[in-house]
C-alpha cells in the first residue's frame, strides 16, 4: 500500500474501479438470480424423486411403436412443407422490408425507424403466440403455421438482411452513384450481388429454426405433426411419442446438415 | 490584383459578333462560332468551391477553388497526401455535396440539378477511382455493362445475363478497347490489380462519356502495370478527344498525360500552368519536404 517508488507507475488496479450504480446493479442482479432460484421450486427431492417417472416414461416408449410410420412420416412432410413455404414467404418480404430498415439504404430516416420497429416486434413475439393469432384469423391447420413461421422469419432475416447491407463495401456502391445509376440499380448491381453469401446463409438458418418452431406449432392447431405428438401423449401412446419425436429429431438433423453444407459451400 | 481585373475592359460581345471575315458563312443570321453547337467550349467550370465535412464551423477542405476546362483537355490535379484532391473530384458529379460555390459540367449547372437530372449528368461522365471499385462476385462482363445503368435502365445493366444483345456486344467492344476481352466470363475477383483497373476502364468507356475523372487510377498497381494502365488510359482519352481531368502524386505521370498542371495545397489553387511550360522541380514546392509520397 504505502508503495515507496510512488504511484507514478500505473499499474491498474487488479479489480477495476467500479462505479456505485454498477456495485448496485450487480448486487441486485445476485440477489434476483438467488430469488428466482427459490420461487421456482426447484430442489434435489423433486430432481431426484423424478427420476423413476422418467425411467418409467423410458421404458414405456420403448421399442417405439413402428406401426403408425406411414401416417406419421406424412405428417412430417406436411410439417415440413409448412417450414419451408413459410421461410420462402419470409424471405420474399424481407428483401424489401431489409432496404427500408437499412441505414444506408432506407429512402427517409424516418421510414427507417419504422420498420426496424416492425421487425423487431414480429422478431420479439413468440412463433407460438403467432400461431395463436393466425389460428384464429384463418382457421386451425397448416395455414396458420404457415403465416406464424414467415412472420418469424420476417423477424429474424430482415434484420440480418439490414445488418449485411450497412456492412456492404461502398466502393461499388459509389462506382454505381457516379454512373448516374438509381436506388434498384445501385441495390442490383452493387449491394445484392455483395451479400448474397450472407443472405443465403442467413435463409439456411431461418429454414433450420422453422423447421424446429413447425414441429411444435401443432400443438395450439396450427399443422403439422405436433398434433400427433400431443395426442399420443394424451392417451398415453408412449411408444407411438417416440416414434414421433426420433422423426422429428432425424428431420431436424438432417435440415441442419443439410444446411450447413450448403452455407459451406456459398460462402 | 482586384484592381487589374476592374480596370480591364471585358471584351463581352452582345450576341452578333462582329464579322471579321475569318468566318465566311453563306447562311444569313444566327452566331457563327468555332465550337459545334453541341457541345460547349468549357466543359468544366468549378467557381469558388468551398467544402466543409462537418457543419458551418468545421473547417474548410476546400477553401474556394476555381478552375475551368476546356473541351478535350488532359488536366492533371497535383498536390500532397490531404490537399483535397480526391475531394475536388468528387465534388464535380456531386458525390460529395459542396457547401458553397458552383460548379458547371457540360454546360449544366450541377448544384441545381435535381435527382433525376443530376443522374443523367453523372452517366454522362466518367469516374474511375483508385479502387477499382467493380461488383467483385460478378464477371467483368457484367461489371461492364454496369457502365449502361444511365441509358439501359436498373434491370438491364445490372447483370449481363438481362442486359439485350446489343450492350452485350458494345460491351465486349469497351473489353476489346483495354484488351481484356478473353476474361469477359470470369469473376471480378479473380483480376490482378491491373486487370481490375483496365475492367473499370472499359465500364467507364461503356458510358460513352464525354468527360473522364480519375482518381489516382494507378496509384494502387505496381510501378510497371500502374505506367502500362495510365499510358492506356490515357492514350484511349485523347483518340476519343474525351475531356480528362486526373489527379495524381506522381509528377512524372502528371506532366507526361497532362496537358495542364493544377495543383492543390491545403484547399487552395496554388498553380495553373500547361505542363509544356513546366519541369519537374518547377513543382516541387508543392510537395513539403516530408510528404511527398
Ligand atoms: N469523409 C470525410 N470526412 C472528414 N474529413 C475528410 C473526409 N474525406 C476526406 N477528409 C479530409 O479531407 C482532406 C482532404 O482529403 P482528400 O481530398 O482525400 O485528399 P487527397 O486526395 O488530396 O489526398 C484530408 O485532410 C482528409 O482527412
Ligand atoms: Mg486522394
Amino acid at each position: 500500500m504505502t508503495a515507496t517508488t510512488g504511484p507514478d507507475h500505473g499499474v491498474p488496479h487488479r479489480m477495476g474501479k467500479i462505479t456505485p450504480l454498477a456495485f448496485a446493479l450487480t448486487v441486485g442482479a445476485a440477489a434476483f438470480v438467488l430469488v428466482s432460484f427459490n420461487h421456482v421450486g426447484l430442489s434435489w427431492e423433486k430432481i431426484l424423486g423424478g427420476g423413476p417417472g422418467l425411467a418409467r416414461l423410458v421404458s414405456q416408449m420403448f421399442p417405439p411403436d413402428l406401426s403408425r410410420l406411414t401416417p406419421v412420416l406424412v405428417s412430417l412432410l406436411e410439417t415440413f412443407q409448412m417450414a419451408v413455404v413459410g421461410t420462402v414467404l419470409g424471405i420474399a418480404f424481407s428483401l424489401p422490408l431489409a432496404v427500408m430498415a437499412s441505414a444506408k439504404h432506407a429512402p427517409h430516416p424516418l421510414l427507417r425507424i419504422g420498420f426496424r420497429g416492425l421487425i423487431a416486434f414480429f422478431r420479439t413475439v413468440p412463433d407460438l403466440i403467432w400461431a395463436l393469432v393466425f389460428v384464429i384469423a384463418v382457421g386451425l391447420g397448416p395455414a396458420a403455421g404457415t403465416l406464424a413461421i414467415m412472420i418469424d422469419t420476417i423477424g429474424f432475416c430482415a434484420r440480418f438482411f439490414a445488418e449485411a447491407m450497412e456492412e456492404a463495401d461502398d466502393g461499388p456502391q459509389e462506382a454505381l452513384t457516379a454512373m448516374g445509376a438509381g436506388r434498384t440499380g445501385i441495390l442490383f448491381s452493387a449491394v445484392y450481388p455483395q451479400v448474397i453469401p450472407s443472405f443465403i446463409a442467413t435463409g439456411l438458418f431461418a429454414l433450420e429454426k422453422a423447421t424446429r418452431s413447425s414441429v411444435v406449432l401443432g400443438l395450439v392447431g396450427a399443422g403439422g405433426i405436433g398434433i400427433e405428438l400431443k395426442v399420443a401423449m394424451d392417451f398415453f401412446s408412449y411408444d407411438l411419442a417416440c416414434m414421433i419425436i426420433i422423426s422429428i429429431f432425424i428431420l431436424v438433423l438432417m435440415v441442419e446438415q443439410a444446411s450447413g453444407w450448403l452455407r459451406a459451400r456459398v460462402l | 490584383m482586384s484592381e487589374s481585373t476592374a480596370t480591364r475592359s471585358r471584351p463581352v460581345e452582345p450576341g452578333i459578333p462582329e464579322a471579321s471575315g475569318v468566318e465566311c458563312n453563306f447562311i444569313p443570321g444566327p452566331v457563327v462560332t468555332e465550337v459545334p453547337a453541341d457541345r460547349p467550349a468549357t466543359v468544366c467550370a468549378v467557381d469558388r468551391l468551398v467544402l466543409r465535412f462537418g457543419g458551418r464551423g468545421s473547417p474548410a477542405i476546400l477553401k474556394g477553388v476555381s478552375l475551368v476546362i476546356a473541351d478535350g483537355e488532359a488536366v492533371a490535379v497535383l498536390g500532397s497526401n490531404g490537399a483535397g484532391k480526391s475531394t475536388l473530384l468528387r465534388c464535380l458529379p456531386r458525390l460529395l455535396e459542396p457547401s458553397e460555390g458552383s460548379v458547371s459540367l457540360l454546360g449544366e449547372d450541377v448544384m441545381s440539378l435535381r435527382r433525376a437530372g443530376l443522374r443523367r449528368l453523372r452517366s454522362r461522365i466518367g469516374f474511375v477511382f483508385q479502387r477499382h471499385n467493380l461488383s467483385t462476385r460478378l464477371s467483368v462482363l457484367s461489371n461492364v455493362i454496369h457502365g449502361a445503368h444511365g441509358r439501359a435502365g436498373a434491370l438491364r445493366a445490372c447483370h449481363q445475363a438481362l442486359a439485350p444483345q446489343e450492350l452485350r456486344e458494345e460491351a465486349m467492344d469497351c473489353l476489346a478497347q483495354v484488351s481484356l476481352t478473353d476474361l469477359a466470363g470470369r469473376r471480378a475477383d479473380q483480376l490482378s490489380g491491373g486487370q481490375s483497373q483496365r475492367v473499370a476502364i472499359a465500364r467507364a468507356l461503356m458510358q460513352r462519356p464525354e468527360i473522364m475523372i480519375a482518381d489516382e487510377p494507378v496509384a494502387s498497381l505496381d510501378p510497371s502495370s500502374a505506367e502500362e494502365v495510365m499510358d492506356l488510359f490515357a492514350r484511349l482519352m485523347r483518340e476519343r478527344g474525351i475531356t480528362l481531368i486526373f489527379t495524381s502524386h506522381h509528377l512524372k505521370h502528371a506532366l507526361a498525360y497532362g496537358d495542364r498542371v493544377v495543383a492543390l495545397k491545403a484547399g487552395l489553387v496554388v498553380e495553373d500552368k500547361p505542363t509544356a511550360r513546366l519541369r519537374e522541380q518547377d513543382l516541387d514546392w508543392i510537395y513539403d519536404s516530408n510528404d511527398r509520397t
